[in-house]
């Protein structure tokens, strides 16, 4: 019986490995063109491992686009509408959670169908009211939009890690003398911090990976990585090295950030759906 | 380890905000104030034009003390974009290279400029490029298709003139893995070689008649798409057309995998960079039952209504056309003045332009309907020519995207 | 004891709802106005009260397109259940490195969409994808040339689902993972000394383990397959002959590319709602029981 358990357990762990390596093979694939010279990549037939390597994509994609420059939007706008949609959304959250007021169901029922909105139906409404703020092409513009498009998902978040703190901390505080705010800032949020850690990647993420709103609503101040690499689909020249060699970049710190805080993105995909 | 996280995240935060706080304010005064001191131009991504503008970017501004800011996007999502600016009457872009068949969906925001001396203009183009009696702007370059072969394997008496010559040298040439032609099936491009070979064979207007009816029904679009589809399935050219656009076909050719294509013909000098001149000939496109045709694919260049520095704008594209003969000494060697192409012509390597002359020339060589709702008629045609080669039944499928086109009105 | 005065649920909530109602909430509602007119690209506007709707339901209308988005779900949805239980019970068992191998196979979730699209895109093409060519030296494929996964319409919904299964199977996998983490070991131990045999031991005891989570997984994919765009825009814009169109495609194509405002407000107001109906419906059980709990 022991054997038998051990060879299946032999042959679950090779079929897991091999499955990984076999699922990684398109990003593998996309890596080694990158390093490839620019006529391998689209040689007839195809090849899989680079005969040479070469940097030469990685400068072309300096050359025909300002690739730094619309790295650092991408990564400023992340980041900054990250912490608003954070904080705002966890204040927002936490009232609603502590509240025992219907209109706080009603409020998490709204949250949730806001979490549902397809983006590509409400971007070109959306344009229009960022071009009649005067907001058209600046990074303000794609933080104030991303913070309100990832609000939800933020308070949905938190929501769940609310309810596994007990009310008695609140109480407590309440008796001290503290107000609802102070209570919240200084008791419960750093309780928190998982919940605020795996809210701070996804939003991120989610954020870092847009694609539509950036596309309207920038245009050369403001643009952002993914915007730029989506422009390499050109009908003059297949420039098919330079683009991976992009989205290698693009996706390169987001595997590492994945690898890093694989506790917090498992938590986070979790929340609300496992008890305890 | 938890603590730790959460400091490193916040203070990249703050960092984030103090790097964009400090930029962001500037950038916003530039923007709101709308000051004469630069113009923003929207170019398509990869194109000549955005090189041209980028090498002359800097002695525009030597010249007029205005810098040009150039946006460049990819085709596909161009019309998007200046679609959403008019509609939101945003002033995003002063100056906006056009492809020709959207100048009648927005011919309402362009600026007119008539006072534009056109003698210069290369055959069609002022025709092409105005709208109720409005010359919309100044071309940036014409394309035709031409006849793209291998020199060293066929002989100057030897060039096809006719679609039966055509079919038959394919025939003849597809030895080894080389192929005899392409044809393509993939796309916008795959629309423009139905509707040349639809001029070829005796189109009187394209898509719609001179009365403004809808006409694909008529002989000469059966007959090219027969034409299309009888090239597709035979064995002298790739299998999968489906997926063959300019790009594919010119890839092909250049790894010596086909002996001919009838490709825009600023791949020509393209190829004659990768292959050598020896190897890379060039001729005007073939003809079909009503002679030599095609349709012309020209880009114009547009002042925008909207603009808030159309003065500059105005001059901006005036210079664009002075420097027209910049863009022979580009890669892809196509211009929108008669002298440019005359002039061109006279070098070796610039072949294509006499191509491209005797093409525009030929009583059959017609452009594309000036509609408004040209992509949407546009993504019907790319329907009809990929569901024939698909297979579908010519005819039927002709009617179907004839009661398709006229449901879309113009 | 109220923890929080109404008073101060709304200060709460305030900020954030400025933000929400400005982005979200106006959009929708400007969109449901939208709907009842014709509107040109010169902004006119004219009163047609329903015509918009019962236009989308028509032929001519988007049924093929919402043909197609229930078709991308079932295929993406199915395929990426059904592998990542598999996968997990594979990635179950623990052994030295087993969480590197876990972290790695999480990775492509990362990935941006657009990327995942552009991806599979350059891998797909029929004259220099590695897909057919790998598939045509197995022996699959006679030539290169015999599937046109981007170019023929039989195909280009399956390849953007293919690459949306890329994508999204590890979350799944992640999913059900998380959910056995709660198996009881002692409910399997008994199991086995009963000598049932692993598939046995699969349905019985480990599938209604994780159906709560396998719930919530599958409304939350649903909803997110139903949503795709950047994978498809990448990959086909939608194309060939709209045999890759889903419902977000042809809504942003009406709203930008044929500038029909109307007519995409109303599919839009449509789309979400079906898709607002289907969470409510959707997380009506699961949160109910939830909430009596509490």
């Amino acid at each position: 019986m022991l054997r038998n358990g051990e060879i299946g357990k032999k042959l679950g762990i090779g079929l897991s490995v091999i499955l990984t390596v076999l699922w990684l093979f398109p990003y593998i694939y996309v890596v080694c063109c990158s390093f490839k010279p620019g006529s391998e990549v689209i040689a007839v037939p195809p090849r899989f491992f680079p005969k040479v390597l070469s940097l030469e994509n990685f400068s072309g994609l300096l050359e025909r686009m300002d690739a730094l420059k619309f790295l650092l939007n991408s990564l400023s706008v992340s980041l900054i509408s990250t912490a608003i949609a954070l904080i705002l959304g966890a204040l927002a959250a936490y009232a609603i959670q502590r509240s025992g007021a219907k209109l706080s169901v009603a409020l998490v029922v709204l949250v949730l169908c806001l979490k549902m909105i397809p983006t590509s139906s409400i971007v070109v409404p959306i344009y229009e009211l960022i071009c009649n703020l005067g907001l058209y092409d600046t990074k303000i513009a794609l933080i104030i939009v991303y913070a309100a498009i990832n609000m939800p998902f933020v308070m949905w978040t938190m929501l769940s890690f609310y309810e596994g703190i007990p009310t008695t901390l609140d109480e407590a505080a309440f008796i001290d003398g503290a107000s609802s705010f102070q209570t919240f800032w200084k008791v419960i949020l750093p309780i928190c911090k998982p919940g605020l850690s795996t809210a701070f990647i996804f939003t991120l993420l989610l954020a870092w990976n847009d694609f539509l709103v950036a596309l309207l609503l920038t245009s050369t101040n403001a643009k952002t990585f993914t915007v730029g690499l989506a422009g390499f689909l050109s009908a003059y020249n297949l420039d098919l090295g330079p683009m991976c060699a992009g989205a290698f970049l693009f996706s390169f710190p987001v595997m590492i950030i994945s690898l890093a805080a694989q506790k917090y993105i498992v938590q986070g995909m979790t929340a609300g759906a496992v008890k305890g | 380890m938890k603590k730790r996280m959460l400091s490193i995240m916040l203070t990249a935060a703050m960092m984030g905000t103090m790097a964009t706080g400090c930029g962001g304010s500037q950038e916003n005064k530039t923007t709101n104030q709308g000051n004469h001191n630069s113009i923003t131009i929207l170019v398509e991504s990869g194109s000549p034009a955005e090189a041209l503008a980028n090498q002359t970017a800097a002695s525009f501004e030597a010249e007029t003390g205005c810098k040009v800011i150039i946006d460049a996007v990819a085709y596909t999502g161009m019309y998007d974009k200046l679609s959403t600016e008019i509609k939101a009457k945003q002033a995003a872009h002063d100056v906006a290279c056009m492809d020709v068949v959207w100048l009648a969906a927005f011919a309402d925001a362009i600026e007119a400029i008539n006072d534009a001396d056109t003698s210069d203009f290369l055959p069609t183009l002022q025709d092409s490029g105005t709208i109720d009696g409005n010359l919309l702007g100044y071309p940036i370059w014409v394309n035709t298709k031409v006849l793209i072969y291998r020199k060293d394997l066929i002989s100057e008496d030897q060039v096809p003139k006719t679609w039966e010559e055509y079919q038959a040298l394919a025939k003849e040439l597809t030895i080894a893995d080389m192929r005899g032609t392409t044809v393509f099936g993939s796309g916008t491009d795959a629309v423009c070689s139905f509707l040349d070979f639809a001029c070829q064979a005796g189109a009187e207007g394209l898509v719609f008649d001179q009365a403004g009816n809808v006409n694909i029904t008529d002989q000469a679009y059966v007959d090219a798409l027969n034409f299309m589809v009888t090239n597709a399935n035979a064995d002298y050219t790739p299998a999968d057309s489906l997926a063959t656009a300019s790009t594919e076909s010119q890839e092909l050719f250049r790894n010596g995998k086909v002996a001919m294509q009838l490709n825009w013909s600023h791949q020509y000098p393209a190829a004659v960079e990768t292959l050598g001149a020896d190897k890379v000939g060039c001729a005007p496109m073939i003809g079909g039952s009503a002679g030599i045709g095609a349709t012309t694919g020209p880009w114009y260049e547009c002042v925008m209504k909207n603009s808030k520095n159309k003065e500059m704008a105005k001059k901006y594209v005036e210079f664009m056309y002075e420097h027209n003969g910049d863009y022979m000494d580009l890669t892809l060697k196509i211009a929108g003045r008669t002298s440019v192409y005359e002039e061109a012509g006279k070098e070796a390597g610039n072949e294509h332009t006499t191509a491209v002359l005797a093409t525009l020339g030929a009583k059959q060589s017609q452009a594309r309907p000036m509609v408004v709702k040209w992509p949407q008629i546009e993504e019907v045609l790319v329907g009809v020519v990929e569901s024939s080669l698909g297979g579908a039944d010519v005819n039927k499928t002709l009617e179907a995207a004839k009661t398709e086109i006229e449901s879309i009105g113009k | 004891m109220r923890l929080i005065s109404r008073k101060t649920l709304l200060l709460f909530f305030l900020p954030g709802a400025i933000f929400m109602g400005a982005f979200l909430i106006y959009p929708i509602m400007k969109m449901l106005m939208d709907s009842f007119f014709e509107i040109g690209i010169s902004g006119d506007k004219t009163w047609i009260g329903l015509d918009n709707y019962i236009h989308a339901f028509t032929a001519g209308g988007f049924l093929k397109q919402l043909k197609n988005t229930l078709i991308y779900i079932v295929v993406a949805v199915g395929f990426e259940t059904a592998m990542g239980l598999v996968f997990a019970l594979f990635f179950e068992l623990d052994y030295k490195g087993s969480k590197v191998i876990r972290s790695l196979m999480m990775t492509p979730l990362m990935i941006a969409p657009l990327v995942a699209g552009l991806t599979w895109k350059l891998m797909m093409s029929s004259s220099f994808g590695i897909v057919n060519e790998l598939l045509t030296r197995i022996g699959i494929l006679s030539s290169t040339s015999d599937i046109l996964w981007l170019a023929d319409e039989k195909w280009s919904l399956l390849a953007c689902c293919i690459a949306d299964i890329w994508l999204t199977t590890p979350f799944m996998m992640l999913m059900i993972l998380a959910g056995l983490q709660g198996l009881d070991s002692s409910m399997l131990e008994a199991a086995k000394i009963d000598g049932a045999s692993m598939l046995q031991q699969v349905f019985t005891i480990k599938l209604p383990v994780i159906k709560p989570v396998l719930l919530t997984a599958l409304s939350v994919r649903i909803i997110d397959a139903a949503r795709t765009f950047d994978i498809i825009w990448a990959m086909t814009e939608g194309g060939p002959n709209r045999s890759s169109e889903t419902i977000s495609i042809i809504i942003y194509k009406t709203l930008t590319r044929y500038n029909d405002i109307g007519y995409a407000s109303a599919m839009a107001v449509v789309f979400i709602a079906v898709l607002v109906i289907f969470t409510l419906v959707f997380m009506q059980s699961l949160w109910n029981p939830k909430k009596k709990n509490s």
